[in-house]
């Protein structure tokens, strides 16, 4: 005997979204955790109205919406020429916080403003929600993550953002790009003019890696990377002196967790700066320190706690460079004739 | 006569159905007084209108609008000492705007749609995602006494897609297609429509600071963000009155609604401190 036809159960739970497989898996598609509350749920199906025959299906009369990623080099300068701009390169090794800072920074503005610095826009929603699903709790993680970038090009997170003091209103530029890659410049320095970024930056951003900061095995290594990193950008001619410097050291929430209370790894940081001071602060208009938990795991630190502070460091005036006038002087001519001028219209 | 169109954006169950049901039934019926009365209707989809003002009488849920059945309706309407005016109201179905975030790409005849100058942008006020942070669940479950469950244990990760990013990422970024090619088209104005507004209204709060509370990055937009030479007024609108039934369940709200006499007195709108049963406020002002 045949199989009987399938019959829906009516007391399985239905969603009026054909994708969303609640009544196999219990997940609303459209990310509601109480299943309930999603207004498709409960409601019969609408199925998709099947092609008419000899029509292609996945033809579309769309009008194209404008990206929302993030930006290539040529796309951030057009943003650049349009109006006024920061651009930001945040260097460090792998792990160290980079891609975290910027979701961490991006998920600030969901909360409000950050410090005196608001929201306006952004052309980079989709990067921004992508860096920073793996610390929400939609992506059902029990720990939180970033996703690594990947080598390649530099990629810039765009941000419009409004200073409520004095109303200035700059696209943020936020580099991003492998941390190896950065890494990579200790041995061969020349490889950092091929990084547009730096050449770019209003600000250098260079991260601290709290975590490794604290480990006994592997403090002192980071610091010569962090220094010989440095030393590279100057050594390329990458850094200009209009540039600020800024020494961040980052997952302060772990640091503070030490059984110390991090003071070590504090003292150790402040050493770090003040001979990158000494030694390469010449090279740039200003260094700023800053230790931030962009995106805590624990309970050390409060969500991008300091990151208000590096923020209205990244906003400030950027100090480029401003031609004056050229001074001109017309030279002496040698031959009596070059030097007849034409005569006063009053004295004709 | 001049002609007016107004577009109504929003993502899936947000209410634009439900207020177009409520609109129809108040100007249709005139049980109590609006801004703009009806003078008559220009419609192929009248047939529409009589199903979802049906429904609503009924206190009975709206069924979704499928996409690609997004239902153009027209009615003439006359403010007093007024010209007639036709007003268009196209129903999109929320799953339009939703592949606009998603997909970055629009329908060409929502598009056209979309370029309209009076934007009515609803919001379900009981609906709106909100961002919420892995540590922030884990140590409320450990103050809660609650073990976590380590991430090999854990159940299956989600990975991202459009449709988990929070309410106000997706209608900031609707709100920035709308004034950028292709879509924009200058100075407009905007009408917030955050509905079901009598499940928010308890707390306490005004429209403009319910959203500012509950949806900051849009509200940062809004001030800071949108073109300076767009209009913007947020209202909270009850167009409903209550829960209605759905087609499983039967509700004791939808029973006390049912009981109300004049069916227009369920909806209720709110705008600076005042308080009407007239829908047609927010689109008399998007009309002038």
């Amino acid at each position: 005997m045949a199989d009987p036809e399938p019959q829906e159960d009516a007391a399985a739970p239905r969603c009026a979204n054909p994708d969303c497989q609640v009544a196999v898996d219990g997940r609303c598609i459209e990310g509601f955790p109480d299943t309930a509350k999603c207004p498709q749920f409960g409601r019969i199906p609408i199925m998709p109205v099947a092609a008419a025959p000899g029509t292609d299906p996945t033809a579309r009369n769309g009008v194209a919406m404008q990206a929302s990623t993030t930006l290539s080099v040529d796309e951030a300068d057009d943003v650049v020429k349009e109006r006024p701009s920061r651009i930001i390169a945040i260097a460090g090794p792998q792990s160290a916080g980079k891609t975290s800072l910027i979701a961490g920074l991006y998920d600030l503005f969901q909360l409000g403003q950050v410090g005196k610095v608001a929201f306006a826009q952004s052309f980079s929603l989709h990067a921004f929600e992508q860096a920073a699903h793996y610390s929400r709790a939609a992506s059902r993680r029990t720990t939180p993550n970033t996703p690594r970038t990947e080598r390649g090009e530099v990629r810039f997170y765009h941000l419009e953002l409004v200073d409520t003091d004095s109303g200035a209103m700059p696209s943020v530029l936020l580099g991003d790009r492998a941390g190896e890659e950065y890494l990579e410049t200790r041995s061969n320095p020349l490889s950092a003019k091929e990084f547009p970024e730096l050449r770019r930056a209003d600000v250098l951003t260079l991260l601290v890696d709290g975590e490794r900061l604290l480990d006994a095995g592997q403090r002192h290594n980071l610091r010569s990377e962090v220094r010989q990193t440095l030393h590279a950008f100057v050594e390329a001619g990458v850094v200009r002196p209009t540039q600020r410097l800024a020494l961040v050291l980052t997952k302060l929430d772990v640091i503070r967790k030490a059984s110390d209370g991090g003071q070590r790894t504090f003292q150790g940081f402040e050493t770090l700066v003040v001979g990158l001071r000494t030694d390469y602060g010449s090279n740039f208009a200003a260094v700023e320190n800053f230790q931030i938990a962009a995106q805590p795991s624990t309970d050390g630190a409060k969500s991008g706690e300091n990151l208000d502070r590096l923020l209205a460091y990244w906003m400030a005036e950027p100090l480029r460079y401003h031609p004056g006038p050229i001074a001109y002087k017309v030279p002496e001519a040698e031959r009596y004739f070059d030097r007849l001028k034409p005569a006063p219209k009053d004295v004709q | 006569m001049s002609k007016h169109s107004v577009v109504a954006m929003g993502l899936p169950g947000s209410g634009k159905t439900t207020f177009l049901a409520a609109l129809w039934h108040l100007v249709s019926e005139k049980e109590v007084p609006c801004k703009l009365t009806y003078v008559s209707l220009q419609t192929e989809n009248i047939e529409h209108l009589h199903e979802i003002a049906s429904q609503w009488r009924a206190a009975k849920k709206q069924e979704r609008t499928a996409q690609g059945g997004d239902k153009l309706v027209s009615m003439i309407l006359q403010a007093e000492g007024g010209d007639p005016q036709t007003v268009t109201f196209p129903d999109i179905a929320g799953e339009a705007f939703l592949q606009m975030w998603g997909v970055r790409e629009c329908d060409e005849t929502v598009a056209g749609w979309l370029k309209e100058p009076g934007v009515l942008l609803f919001i379900h006020a009981d609906k709106v995602t909100v961002p919420k942070w892995v540590v922030e669940e884990k140590l409320l479950m450990e103050e809660m006494g609650i073990a976590t469950e380590d991430e090999a244990e854990a159940e299956e990760v989600v990975d991202w897609s459009p449709n988990v990013a929070p309410t106000q990422v997706q209608l900031v970024d609707l709100l920035q297609s709308m004034q950028t090619e292709p879509l924009d088209v200058g100075p407009r104005r905007l009408a917030i429509i955050l509905s079901a507004w009598d499940k928010a209204a308890g707390r306490g709060f005004s429209p403009e600071q319910y959203l500012a509370r509950r949806m900051p990055l849009l509200d940062q937009f809004l001030k800071h963000g949108l073109c300076p030479d767009w209009e913007t007024r947020i209202y909270g609108v009850s167009a409903q009155g209550g829960e209605y039934d759905d087609h499983m369940t039967k509700l004791p709200d939808a029973e006390r609604l049912r009981d109300i006499d004049v069916p227009s007195q369920r909806i209720s709108v709110v705008y600076a401190g005042a308080k009407s049963n007239d829908l047609t406020e927010p689109l008399q002002w998007l009309l002038t």
